[in-house]
């Protein structure tokens, strides 16, 4: 599968899921526009690290460019943050994990198993970070005034 | 009057909660609200289903009541349109008899109409998604169509079952079942036709409409920030569904004798 594809197809996908989601029109082009550039992110750091630390960047990064923009749209960051981290999260390997506990298969399990948590360990740590930062950012914000 | 208010505040909490808010948005919401309002002492706790409030208002009268909140789903327009309310309130103060009239407005989720526009983006947003994810993970243009009709099917189902089936879990298995058979078949009636499929990847694209990826990263997220109780709710719930959607397509491959 060709980079260019895959991101064409993340591109898709997120603005598919900002529709099924009622984002505001207005927002669309943005979101898919995070959930593409997070993916391209993703595959370059791939070529450098290990892809629990290439996760946890991209999950920074979206939600990054997510709190940024809600800043400057002025709308709730989860309205933009939401949709556009789906290339990312592990809804494939997630449903394999299961799908082989299910089937009793347990070598594939442990595979997809760790790298499902492996996943939503690496990409909750970024977005906790980035929140994080906001969060002390504005209460120093409010401490001030 | 002050209890009238923290019915108020409850209230956009919980259809904060109900259209996915994230719960220290929902907690930061309602004590703004309150305090807006002179209350003095607000404590606020919430998980995905219940919210309690206790406040103290300027006389020293403490105040108590909780709302219990069933079922929710991702609405990022509503989420947006009561986190306007709550700041219009906030900076306004109207009549607190005035605010259920603002959060059952005509354009709310609950008293909107729908209209032809929605329906469209709420197909189209499904063939969008589930035909990306197809090709994100390798199907091909074959494999898309196919996809799309499923995403089609998915959507239908999901817009006619919601009230009249309680069980969640349930809701999901039968999701996985139904695409699952419809799946096979259209790639049965492809291959007859001599245009080989990919089940596996046109399944995946489906199944990104109904896994709960999203929501278990999240309620790590939110163990992480502290959230312990809330998260691991998520969490758990989160792991049912996708068990129970993994159930429905293992038991459709299984009837239909191992095709996949």
């Amino acid at each position: 599968m060709s980079p260019s594809v895959q991101i064409a197809s993340a591109f898709v996908g997120t603005l598919g899921f900002a529709m099924v989601f009622g984002a505001k029109k207005k927002y669309w082009l943005l979101i898919a526009v995070d959930g593409a550039l997070s993916w391209t992110l993703y595959l370059c750091l791939c070529n450098f690290m290990s892809s629990f630390f290439a996760n946890l960047i991209t999950a920074a990064f979206c939600s990054l460019y997510a709190h940024i923009a809600a800043r400057i749209v002025k709308a709730p960051t989860t309205c933009l943050l939401m949709p556009a981290t789906v290339p990312m999260i592990p809804g494939g390997s997630l449903y394999y994990t299961m799908f082989y506990a299910l089937r009793g298969d347990m070598e594939e399990f442990q595979i997809y198993l760790k790298n499902t948590a492996k996943t939503i360990f690496a990409m909750a740590i970024g977005f906790a970070l980035i929140s994080l930062f906001f969060r002390i950012r504005e209460l120093e914000r409010i401490g001030r005034d | 009057m002050n209890e009238t208010m923290i019915g108020n505040a409850l209230e956009i909490g919980k259809y904060m909660l109900k259209s996915g808010g994230e719960v220290s948005r929902v907690e930061d919401t309602m004590s703004r609200i309150l305090r807006a309002y002179g209350f003095v002492r607000v404590d606020v706790f919430t998980i995905t289903s219940q919210i309690q409030i206790t406040a103290e208002d300027s006389t020293g009268k403490i105040h108590h009541q909780f709302r219990r909140v069933y079922r929710w789903g991702t609405n990022l327009e509503e989420l947006e349109r009561l986190n306007q309310i709550s700041r219009t309130i906030c900076a306004e103060k109207p009549d607190p008899g005035e605010i259920p009239a603002m959060i059952h407005a005509p354009d709310s989720a609950k008293c909107r109409k729908e209209t032809k526009a929605d329906k469209l983006t709420a197909y189209a947003g499904a063939v969008l998604a589930a035909s990306g994810f197809t090709v994100f993970f390798g199907g091909g243009a074959a494999d898309a169509v196919i996809t799309a009709v499923l995403a089609l099917l998915i959507t239908r189902l999901n817009r006619h079952s919601n009230s009249s089936m309680e069980s969640q879990l349930l809701l999901y298995f039968f999701f996985a079942i139904e695409a699952g058979f419809a799946g096979s078949f259209l790639v049965m009636l492809g291959d007859a036709a001599g245009l080989p499929m990919d089940l596996d990847k046109i399944l995946i694209g489906c199944i990104m409409l109904t896994i709960p990826g999203i929501s278990i990263t999240y309620s790590v997220r939110d163990m992480l920030l502290g959230e312990t109780i809330t998260g691991l709710l998520r969490f758990v719930e989160s792991l049912l569904i996708a068990a129970s959607i993994a159930a429905g397509y293992v038991l459709a491959s299984f009837i239909l004798g191992g095709v996949w």
